[in-house]
């Protein structure tokens, strides 16, 4: 028969911009955690993947320095660099695959030691994209303008989305200068970026029936990832495709529908971004997701908030930390989570989560 | 660990001519060319393609952070399952065994495994190569990959009495192999007397005992077992596969305390190990009928073949100069001419997993040895300490 993968252990860190601290002491606190919050050791994985970016972590080949306090001294170790999401999911991959049985994920950024935007740059081709410099948040705002228009978008609801995403309660103050970046996007309609690890223990089926774990597991039921064309002006104008086509075939595969999903996790770096997340995903029509997260009652990242400070990369198996930690102690059943990579959200990944194995993958 | 929830082997290899530059193709056009190149090969469409993994080491060399992603549409990834892949000088074998996973699962019927580089758009490679030790100690000691392995070759010496003559012999051999390989990028006549009159780079280790810098791209397409019948093809069966991380610190594989040594490829040998019990082979000298060993300087090979149980670490300088290992040996040890006669970075241990595959499948051509029935292919990375082993056979295990 074959196997199916869960959540059994995690830990992320919080809102945090960590000066006193190298990246390698974080990656090692969180990834300790994460086996102490499943109840086993570090002899009890038999491999592990990292997700990160050596231009974020200012180190070519980072892994080098970081795979060991991840956990894996003389384990089976990969790293992928589209997101932390993408982690999960070849960690998922192995299980699934039947060649493993307990798998650690890890992710992070240091951004607070580092210029992002010098690694958007970085990130375009040299022979027409450099030029124009069309890095984030300018490729955001391209596309935020063109939505604009094409929908008779009033530009003051992104405001009234960030604003209801910043004041939410126990999210932390950030200053928010209402200053245009790149119209119609402004500084203020900007997550906060952080500091941040998220470390995830995976486990197969056959694994449950061998040992004991700390918690119930949150089983992956269903997952999809998809990238777009590298050129914004490919990609249609007509939201993100990509995402669609992810959260669709995640949810076939976890066969489930979006209305028994109870969380929703969307990557919200931007309340643009968000918007654009609600929609892709089928939660509102097209033009209308501003006024269905403002109306429509649901707490959207309400276990997730990255508005109260966003760790770029890593951000969507954070989300995937934080929703897994509340789940255990809800009623929630199902949980869709997003991740996304590239400029200008060329691609995204979604994760289905479920307290139940049947069904699914 | 068990068997894989579904079979999977490599019915498609492409590869693109391994060079210095070549400038008449941007980077996306050329890992194009191999990904062509590999779907022709497994008379697939790209629509049949279902995923895509890509195989990019660090990016600093041709200088563009992204550059798996502006390949996507080159690569037939567009509006499909995509990720990028990169531990090192390994990032060929991880992305292969990425690749695998992906068809392994249950989830997809193909995947194609991709990359390229062009590792001379950086005037100095060895200046990048500094960038990967710690910025606050090591870098000021002038570590690169050159350096890091003369550390290690020094110890191998000293353990096993290998000498510069033993290093020298797989230089000729693999310069030998690789002139019936027509894209590897250095081949020809060398001397044993030529090799050991060459420059230092860092002692013990002279200019032929150094890989190139090379550009180049390559690909497999990996399809499952339904599809391998449906095609009615032959294919090269991923039968094992193993993967080994270890400290980034040289120091802590020599001390007294250590759990490996730096010299003993320790980590091969425990992926290797692995990848041996997944595809049932006890014997590897009798069982194993080709080896493509990721080996950027020779001293490395010695070590590999030791790693991979075809030799002791004592004996392998012996029976390299005894021509064990050659064309015509008793187990052929890069046949293609190996990573000492092409080396782009970001593709190189996929390269060795082309090179195994094409042996299994009977298309080596001028390099092909006879009656493959079981090849091995391996990958290293960072400070050698990233190992990955893939054995692949002409009947699923």
């Amino acid at each position: 028969m074959a196997p199916s993968a869960a959540i059994v252990g995690t830990a992320c860190t919080t809102w945090l911009t960590c000066q006193d601290k190298r990246l390698e002491e974080m990656i090692f606190e969180t990834a300790q955690a994460a086996l102490q919050d499943a109840g086993i050791g570090r002899d009890d994985i038999d491999n592990v993947v990292l997700a990160a970016s050596d231009e974020l972590d200012g180190r070519s080949i980072s892994s080098m320095l970081t795979a060991m306090p991840a956990g894996a001294l003389l384990k089976d170790e990969v790293k992928v660099t589209d997101s932390g999401l993408h982690g999960l999911i070849l960690g998922t991959l192995r299980i699934l695959s039947g060649l493993y049985d307990i798998g650690m994920v890890v992710s992070w950024s240091k951004v607070s030691e580092c210029r992002p935007s010098q690694v958007w740059r970085g990130a375009l081709e040299p022979f027409f994209s450099r030029d124009v410099g069309a890095i984030d948040p300018l490729l955001s705002a391209a596309h935020a303008a063109r939505y604009v228009a094409d929908y008779g978008i009033d530009v003051s609801l992104l405001d009234a989305v960030a604003n209801r995403m910043r004041n939410r309660p126990g999210t932390p103050d950030f200053d928010a200068a209402p200053t245009y970046l790149a119209y119609p996007l402004k500084a203020s309609h900007f997550a906060p970026t952080v500091d941040g690890v998220a470390a995830v223990v995976i486990a197969s089926s056959q694994a449950f029936a061998q040992r004991r774990f700390a918690h119930q597991p949150m089983w992956i039921r269903g997952m999809g990832w998809d990238t777009d064309a590298y050129y914004l002006g490919q990609r249609g104008w007509d939201g993100w495709k990509s995402l669609r086509i992810a959260s669709r075939l995640a949810l076939e595969r976890a066969g489930i529908s979006l209305s028994s999903v109870d969380v929703v996790g969307l990557e919200d770096i931007s309340s643009f971004e968000l918007i654009m997340g609600v929609e892709a995903i089928g939660l509102a029509d097209q033009g209308h997701g501003a006024e269905w997260i403002l109306d429509s009652g649901y707490s959207i990242n309400s276990l997730a908030n990255g508005f109260g400070g966003y760790p770029p990369f890593c951000a969507g198996l954070w989300r995937i930390s934080r929703i897994t930690q509340a789940m255990r102690s809800s009623g929630a059943q199902h949980a869709l989570v997003q991740g996304r990579t590239g400029q200008g959200a060329q691609g995204h990944a979604v994760v289905v989560l479920s307290q139940k194995s049947e069904g699914g993958m | 660990m068990g068997a894989p929830t579904q079979k999977a082997a490599i019915i498609g290899v492409g590869e693109t001519d391994y060079q210095t530059r070549i400038p008449e193709q941007t980077y996306a056009e050329l890992a194009q060319e191999a990904a062509r190149k590999a779907i022709e090969d497994a008379h697939l469409s790209p629509g049949d393609i279902e995923a895509v993994v890509y195989s990019m080491a660090p990016t600093e060399f041709m200088g563009v952070t992204d550059a798996d992603k502006w390949a996507i549409d080159a690569v037939f990834g567009r509006s499909k399952p995509f990720m990028r892949v990169h531990t090192g000088g390994a990032t060929g074998g991880s992305a292969a065994q990425a690749g695998y996973m992906h068809v392994a699962s249950g989830l997809y019927e193909t995947c194609l495994v991709v990359g390229a580089d062009k590792v001379s758009e950086t005037p100095d490679a060895q200046f990048i190569l500094n960038l990967i030790w710690d910025p606050f100690f090591e870098r000021d000691f002038a570590l690169n990959t050159i350096t890091m392995a003369a550390l290690q070759t020094v110890r191998h010496m000293a353990k096993y009495g290998t000498t510069e003559k033993d290093m020298a012999h797989v230089v000729v051999s693999s310069w030998k192999n690789a002139q019936r390989n027509p894209r590897a990028h250095l081949k020809g006549v060398l001397t044993i007397d030529a090799v050991l009159e060459s420059p230092y780079f860092a002692w013990p280790l002279k200019r032929y005992d150094c890989c190139p810098r090379s550009s180049g791209a390559a690909a497999v397409v990996i399809a499952s077992e339904r599809v391998v019948r449906q095609k009615a093809t032959r294919a090269a069966w991923i039968s094992g596969v193993g993967g080994v991380a270890n400290t980034v610190y040289m120091g802590d594989r020599m001390g007294g305390a250590r759990d490996t040594d730096l010299c003993d490829w320790t980590e091969l040998e425990l992926a290797a190990r692995e990848a041996y019990r997944q595809a049932k082979i006890t014997d590897p000298v009798k069982e194993l009928d080709v080896a493509e060993i990721y080996a950027p300087f020779s001293s490395n090979q010695l070590m590999g073949v030791a790693a991979l149980g075809l030799s002791s670490h004592h004996q392998a300088g012996a029976l390299t100069q005894e021509g064990f290992f050659d064309l015509g040996g008793e187990v052929p040890v890069n046949p293609s001419g190996g990573t000492l006669c092409a080396n782009p970075i970001a593709v190189t241990a996929l390269v060795r997993v082309c090179d195994a595959a094409l042996q299994v499948l009977g298309k080596a051509g001028g390099y092909q040895v006879p009656n493959v029935h079981a090849a091995v292919a391996t990958g290293v990375g960072g400070s050698f300490q990233f190992q990955t082993c893939m054995v692949l056979t002409d009947e699923p295990r």
